[in-house]
């Protein structure tokens, strides 16, 4: 057979993930969070390596401001708290508590939620109906007072505060994997599909699966940065993590007292919440527009 | 004296990949109680035409043009707030989708009554009166019932009856309906149409009647314009072009329309145009429908400009010229 | 209509009955000396007797004596809790007020590099950490600069008398010679505690009136209200504005749990005497009875209120209004 000649550029077709990552990267707000989001990550993970001591170690250097004031010691970057911690190490160990917390509260959350959300959508109207009513109705509570509750009861302290937030987070992730997979059901290519003799399996495998990841990726960043906001937030009304824990919301109770006098107490710790919660944010914004789940 | 006059008009849109031509130095000629028809594919522009004409373009388009008459006044010349106010006082404009063109949150009597407000003015009780009239002339049963409805509670014909009777509202000098039976059903269809076609003729208003469908042109129109890509092809009184096409477009556009009874030969097929209307971005050197075209020869390449043809029109191919018999080949020499 | 009535109420009654399990459920995990108001003493009880003594106790008003000040729950909650809608209606005042106008701006002037500017100023709103938010607002506007009080309802000087608990109708009711100055007092004490609060809701609109007055402003309508003639502030606030409201209205039914939320933390940062404030107190003494009563007010004022949001937004969406 003779040599055809190549008439025509020969054009890869990008797969799907690159195409999502093509249009991911052209954000550029989000880029920047997914670095930013990276290397918070990358110091919570070595933390113990990047922070130069142990998070409950005192010094005899009390309120001292960061190192860029007159005042301040070149070997406390970030200055020191009002019993001489260095602050710059409780907060990359803060880092990584609350990454730590949040993930596992992600992970107990998700987990509970999308089974139920799976057990709704395929479940008869009744137990969808009244599965609904009351994941409604835990939405309609106010998520920190349910967390209270939860708290008041089983006593404060870290563990109880996970359990707290990751109930308060099951809601949504039920809502969001049955509303996806309802409204994967509801499509013709479905239809086709069952026609063709696929079983419950294969159908939730090959084809409902894959459409209903892009919103559960989302909804599980959402619950990433909710998650790292109510437990600082626990930590911070004193009912999450204790005293000498370096956890951010914790932190920042401590400090509240020396707002006047050493305002860097503040600010620090909150910074490092705020820069956590939006790179988090403008990543989730990114992976929707990049999802393409507005359209 | 005209009614509408537009000279060279030209419509660009704003990519993000730079501009592109929407339509191209185009002018056309309305006197009052005339029915225009404009007639191309989709995507040949002809919307963005009446749209350019009403100044409804989306902020991503520009337009230019040597002048746009509207009734004596220079459309060109007016700033855009001044504009608007005017061409509303002058001109209406009917959509393709009345159920979406009337505002969900409104009664469809609070929206007669406010254009009717807006251009008439008078007493609640009088709008009223002229509310009902109105509804009563577009062939409304109970106009007192419609008053209070609100658009999804009526019928796509009804809506579209009730969209031309707040067109009809400020009493136009020029009515544009752009597609105004496309998305109904057949027989409501030709209600409508003869229904645009009294009023304007009973208003004495010029009628421009948008649409891809010749069908509906044939019978309604005094003359037509043929758009393709943006650009007048074709633009002679009606008969002329339904008796001899000039442009080998029209032709095509003709050709294809289903025949029924007598004039339907047994085992012919209808024809079809090859291809697809060429996107803004990848226009074809010279004639516009080159590629596409069952005549096209070498000449075809380079620019084709509007030509007029005695006792016929104008026309956008210099096929035109030529009597219909003469081969082509002798064609292209003797053109320039 | 009446029909829409009868199912929301319905509605309501359901997701009251499983609120009543809910904190049923929760009583029984309480210490049994600290709930001997609610629960049944016979012997011979089961769940279903113990749930319907329960039900009736709270019908009653019997909501149990508060451990702490050893007054009425239900009484101590209808003290604390006209500050707590006082502070969360200024709130929500502030962030529709400034957020909606700026959703529109925003959507009118698309992709232009004031609508950047405002998309991402909305981001940042969106992830301030409230407590970090009250703090620092306080050190600059309180503590550096002196504009706000730093905490209260009110300046000490004043001695206003409490008629409806609303700080801001109680100084206009007062008969003291500087009922007006309290007025201005107690609004002064207010603006920041507001603000705070209204931070996450301002940007939560502001992004939702952005993204449905886009959507309304593309739609076939506006551009039929453009060809009528209509004035550019008619078409953006009457015809656009109506419609774009419909989504919004959800989010502000979905954001008063939020804003329940944080009211817990306002009111800890700038000393407000609110049912917040209380709340926590009795979280720190372990008061069960305050928590439960709490728990069950709040929580059945939030269901309450999303209700009448969601019969407004029915009545508001005329295709919604005429669907049988």
């Amino acid at each position: 057979m003779r040599h055809q000649p190549q008439f025509y550029q020969q054009q890869r077709i990008p797969s799907i993930a690159q195409r999502r990552w093509k249009s991911f990267r052209k954000n550029k707000l989000a880029s920047a969070a997914l670095l930013v989001f990276s290397l918070i990550v990358f110091a919570a993970i070595f933390a113990p390596f990047i922070a130069p001591y142990d998070p409950t170690l005192q010094f005899n250097d009390l309120l001292l401001p960061p190192s860029w004031y007159d005042e301040g010691k070149t070997r406390f970057l970030l200055g020191t708290d009002e019993i001489g911690r260095d602050i710059f190490s409780r907060l990359i160990y803060g880092a990584n508590l609350s990454l730590k917390l949040a993930l596992i509260v992600v992970i107990i959350a998700g987990s509970i939620g999308m089974s139920l959300g799976f057990v709704a959508a395929f479940s008869n109207r009744v137990i969808d109906q009244l599965l609904q009513r009351l994941m409604d109705l835990i939405l309609a509570l106010p998520s920190l007072l349910l967390a209270i509750v939860i708290v008041a009861i089983i006593g404060p302290g870290l563990p109880n505060a996970i359990y707290a937030v990751a109930l308060v987070l099951i809601p949504h992730f039920v809502l969001v994997t049955r509303s996806a997979i309802i409204n994967e059901l509801n499509k013709e290519y479905v239809t086709a599909m069952i026609l063709d003799g696929a079983g419950r399996f294969r159908l939730f495998a090959k084809c409902i699966l894959p459409n209903i990841l892009p919103p559960l990726i989302v909804q599980i960043t959402l619950g990433f940065s909710t998650a790292i906001l109510e437990i600082a937030a626990l930590g911070f009304l004193g009912l999450g993590a204790q005293a000498p824990n370096p956890e951010w919301g914790t932190i920042l109770s401590e400090s509240h007292n020396n707002i006047v006098n050493a305002p860097w107490t503040v600010t620090l710790p909150g910074l490092a919440i705020f820069f956590t919660l939006l790179s988090i944010n403008l990543l989730g914004d990114g992976l929707r527009d990049a999802l393409d789940l507005d359209k | 004296m005209a009614l509408l006059r537009v000279e060279n008009l030209s419509v660009t849109y704003h990519s993000n990949s730079g501009p592109l031509p929407v339509i191209e130095r185009l002018s056309i000629k309305m006197d009052g109680g005339e029915i225009l028809g404009i007639v191309g594919e989709s995507g040949s522009g002809k919307s963005m035409l009446a749209l350019a004409i009403m100044g409804l373009l989306s902020p991503k388009m520009t337009m230019r043009a040597d002048y746009v008459n509207l009734d004596g006044e220079d459309l060109m010349k007016m700033d855009p707030a001044e504009r608007s106010v005017y061409v509303a006082s002058k001109a209406a404009i009917i959509f393709q989708e009345s159920q979406s063109s009337l505002n969900p949150c409104f009664t469809i009597g609070s929206q007669l009554d406010e254009t009717l407000a807006l251009h008439q003015g008078g007493s609640r009780k009088y709008r009223k009166t002229r509310a009902l009239e109105l509804l009563d002339s577009v062939g409304i049963l109970d106009p007192e019932l419609l008053l209070k409805l609100y658009p999804h509670q009526v019928s796509g014909g009804m809506s579209q009856r009730a969209a031309i009777a707040i067109a009809l509202a400020c009493k136009p000098k020029l009515l544009i309906a752009d597609e105004p039976t496309t998305a109904l059903d057949v027989t409501i269809q030709a209600q409508i149409l003869e229904l645009l076609v009294n009023l304007s003729q009973a208003e004495e208003a010029g009628l421009m009647l948008i649409t891809h469908d010749f069908a509906l042109l044939s019978e309604n129109t005094d003359r037509i314009g043929v758009i393709y890509s943006g650009l007048l092809m074709e633009h002679a009184a009606t008969q002329n072009i339904l008796k001899a096409p000039k442009h080998p477009y029209t032709k095509a556009l003709l050709d294809s329309i289903p025949q029924l009874g007598d004039r339907h030969k047994k085992g012919s097929r209808l024809f079809a145009l090859e291809g697809h209307i060429p996107p803004m971005s990848e226009l074809p050197v010279g004639c516009r429908l080159g590629p596409r075209c069952p005549k096209a020869e070498k000449y075809c390449v380079k620019e084709q400009e509007l030509i007029t043809i005695e006792n016929h029109g104008k026309v956008r191919c210099h096929l035109a010229q030529q009597p219909e018999k003469n081969d082509h080949k002798t064609l292209s020499g003797a053109q320039k | 209509m009446i029909r829409l009535f009868v199912r929301q109420m319905l509605m309501l009654l359901t997701s009251l009955m499983i609120l009543t399990f809910i904190t049923f459920g929760i009583t029984r995990f309480f210490p049994q000396e600290s709930l001997n108001h609610i629960s049944s003493t016979s012997s011979q009880s089961n769940l279903l007797n113990e749930y319907i003594f329960y039900l009736e106790q709270i019908f009653n008003g019997n909501w149990g004596i508060s451990q702490a000040h050893g007054t009425e729950v239900l009484d101590e909650f209808l003290t604390f809790f006209p500050a707590t809608i006082e502070l969360s209606v200024a709130a929500l005042l502030f962030a529709l007020i400034v957020g909606v106008p700026l959703g529109i701006f925003a959507a009118q002037n698309k992709n232009t590099w004031q609508d950047k500017f405002i998309v991402s100023t909305t981001l940042v709103g969106y992830s301030m950490p409230i407590f970090w938010w009250g703090m620092l607002l306080v050190l600059l506007f309180s503590l550096s600069w002196g504009l706000t009080p730093v905490a209260s309802r009110l300046g000490f000087e004043y001695d206003i008398l409490p008629v409806t608990g609303f700080m801001l109708i109680d100084t206009l009711l007062s008969d003291q010679p500087y009922a007006f100055e309290a007025f201005y007092d107690a609004l002064h004490h207010l603006i920041l505690p507001a603000i705070v609060l209204g931070t996450v809701p301002l940007a939560i609109f502001t992004r939702i009136t952005r993204s449905s007055m886009i959507r309304v402003l593309r739609s076939d309508y506006i551009r039929t209200a453009k060809a009528k003639g209509l004035s550019q502030m008619r078409i953006i606030w009457v015809h656009a504005l109506r419609n774009a409201m419909l989504p919004i209205l959800t989010i502000v039914g979905l954001q008063i749990s939020v804003l329940i939320t944080g009211t817990l933390i306002t009111e800890t940062i700038f000393s407000w005497p609110g049912v917040g404030k209380w709340l926590l107190e009795a979280v720190h003494r372990r008061d069960y009875v305050t928590l439960h009563a709490g728990l069950l007010a709040i929580a059945s004022i939030v269901v309450i209120i999303n209700m009448l949001v969601e019969v407004l937004s029915f009545y508001a969406n005329p295709k919604l209004r005429h669907k049988r």
